[in-house]
Order: structure tokens, then sequence, then C-alpha cells
């Protein structure tokens, strides 16, 4: 089991505090991208993160950069809310903070457990991958190997409580967060073929 | 310039220029933009030598040159320039920075001209 542990996180400017708001998530799988896995891909609304904007436009005209990341809690109390840490280091330096809603988007974050990676793309409110294809968008590695046993903790007791919310009783809401979580992994885990 | 103070030689990794710059109702951005030696061809007349990276520096020495930096116009575009920063990163990732006030500029406008 991993220790939660207090960490630095150097900030260029107050606006890195906040957490860059979320407004769709999607999954990618491309052939010759990380051996085809499915990626998830978060729109985030940038209105107030120009800096991110950029950060993204330079990674188009000089190729791939460097990111550290790291999963985090709000608290230490309060584990229905997760948050990930990237510090991008080159092109630009910029650090960007993802919050997740444990039992609302818990799926996406198993997803960038488990990928070990997720796409970003700048965007505004509303905006959805169907109608952004075309936009410029990063992929960050997520190394979430030691993670990976907390997060199972973590996710398990968020869908327990869902399905205890909806009405299931204890054992049965146990069961049923356990064939979620892995009928949600066995559709993660599809690949694309390579030619 | 980059001198070698020590006894012991060695080796330049990278060298780049970090350009902060800043938008409206935005907080500032940076970029590191790589040395780019191949757009030497685009500069009417030089006189000093390209600093070629990666380059080893014997000790006590100093490396001089010019590096040469392409920076995309929509990767700035409307933005207030706050500051241009050299940076040298050695070969145990140690990095140097000075910040740059004299910077000879040649926009696009000029290299198109100079290649007619």
């Amino acid at each position: 089991m991993t220790k939660w542990k207090k960490a630095k996180i150097e900030l260029s400017n107050a606006a890195e505090k906040k957490p860059v708001p979320i407004v769709a998530d999607a999954v990618v799988a491309s052939r010759g991208m990380a051996e085809g896995r499915m990626i998830p891909l978060l729109i985030i609304d940038t209105s107030q993160r120009g800096d991110i904007e950029d950060m993204v436009r330079a990674h188009e005209h000089f190729g791939p950069g460097d990111a550290t990341s790291a999963w985090a809690l709000p608290s230490r109390f309060d584990k229905s809310r997760i948050r990930l840490v990237l510090s991008v280091t080159k092109p630009g330096r910029c650090v960007i903070i993802l919050e997740f809603d444990v039992a609302l988007q818990g799926g996406v974050v198993d997803q960038i457990v488990h990928a070990q990676g997720v796409y970003l793309q700048p965007g505004r409110p509303g905006d959805r991958l169907v109608s952004t294809i075309e936009k410029n968008r990063i992929l960050v590695e997520v190394p979430s190997t030691e993670f990976r046993n907390d997060w199972d903790r973590i996710f398990q007791t968020a869908l327990n409580k869902e399905f205890r919310r909806r009405g299931l009783p204890r054992s049965k809401a146990k069961q049923a967060s356990q064939d979620f979580m892995n009928e949600w992994r066995r559709f993660g885990a599809i690949r694309m073929k390579s030619d | 310039m980059v001198t070698n103070k020590s006894d012991a030689a060695n080796s330049l990794k990278d060298l780049k220029l970090v350009i902060e710059h800043k938008r409206e109702h935005s907080p500032p951005s940076n970029v590191a933009i790589p040395h780019n030696p191949d757009l030497i061809v685009y500069l009417p007349e030089n006189h000093a030598e390209l600093v070629n990276i990666p380059c080893t520096i014997p000790a006590r020495a100093v490396l001089g040159g010019q590096a040469l930096f392409g920076v995309p116009k929509d990767l700035l575009g409307d933005s207030e320039i706050k500051s241009y920063t050299l940076t040298v990163v050695d070969s145990l990732g140690q990095e140097i920075t000075v910040e740059a006030i004299l910077l000879r500029e040649v926009c696009d406008d000029q290299m198109e001209k100079s290649e007619d």
C-alpha cells in the first residue's frame, strides 16, 4: 500500500493553482500510437488559461515535449475528489491541475490509470470531440503503476457508495461495483489492431 | 560565449531561447525555442561561426558562436514579450541562464527577400 505524501509543486502564477475545468471526455485509439490502446481524451476549458493553449500550439511546432505527473487528493480526509497534477517542462513550462469527482468521473480516471496517459485538448464549454476533431491536442504520459492499488480502493469505495445510494444492499453493492469495474476495464483494454 | 571555469572538461547538450510572453486576460506563457543551425541559410550575411550542439568544452576553455532560433509567427501572435532568456544545459543537466537583451531579429519577410 502506498502512502500519500505531501509534495510541493512549483507554480509560475496564481492561475495554475486552480483546477482547469473539464468540459468533455472521450477515448481515442490510433494505429501506431501507444500500441493502439484506448487513451482517454479530455477537452479542458482554457478560456482563462491562454498559457495552456500556447503550450499546445508550441508542441505542434517543436514536437514531443516533457511533462511529469502526480495524482493528488485535495484533502487527506476527502477521497470523493482526486486530482491529476501535470507539470509540463518542454516546450514551455506550465502546471495543469485536473480535478475529478470520483463518483461521477471515476471511469475516466480509471481509464487514465490503466492507459497511463491522457490526451489534453484546449477548448471551451460546449465543445465535443466530434465537432473539434481537427483541433490541436497533446498526449501526456501518466505513469500510474504505483498509484493503481490505491486507485482500486478509492474507485471501489466510490462505486459501493453510489450503488448503495441507488438502493442496493451492502453485499450486492460490493458485487455490483466489482462487476462494473471488470466490465469497464474489459472495454478499456480493447486495442486498435495494427496493420 | 560559454566559459568552462572547471578543471574538468564538460559538454553542452542543449541551447535554447526561453521567451516569456503575455496575452491580454491570460496568465504569462513561456516557450523554449531550441537552437536550430539549419536557419543559417535564411540569414543575409554571416560572420560568426555557429554553435554546434551537442559539443564538448575542454577544461578552462571558452566556447563562442552564433545561435539561431526560429520562432513561428503564430506562436507569439498578439502577445507582449516580457523577456528573452538564453539557457545552456550541460551534460549533468545543469542550466545556466542569461537574460538576452540584444537579439538580432530577422522576420520572415526579410528571409523571403534574401532568397530572391
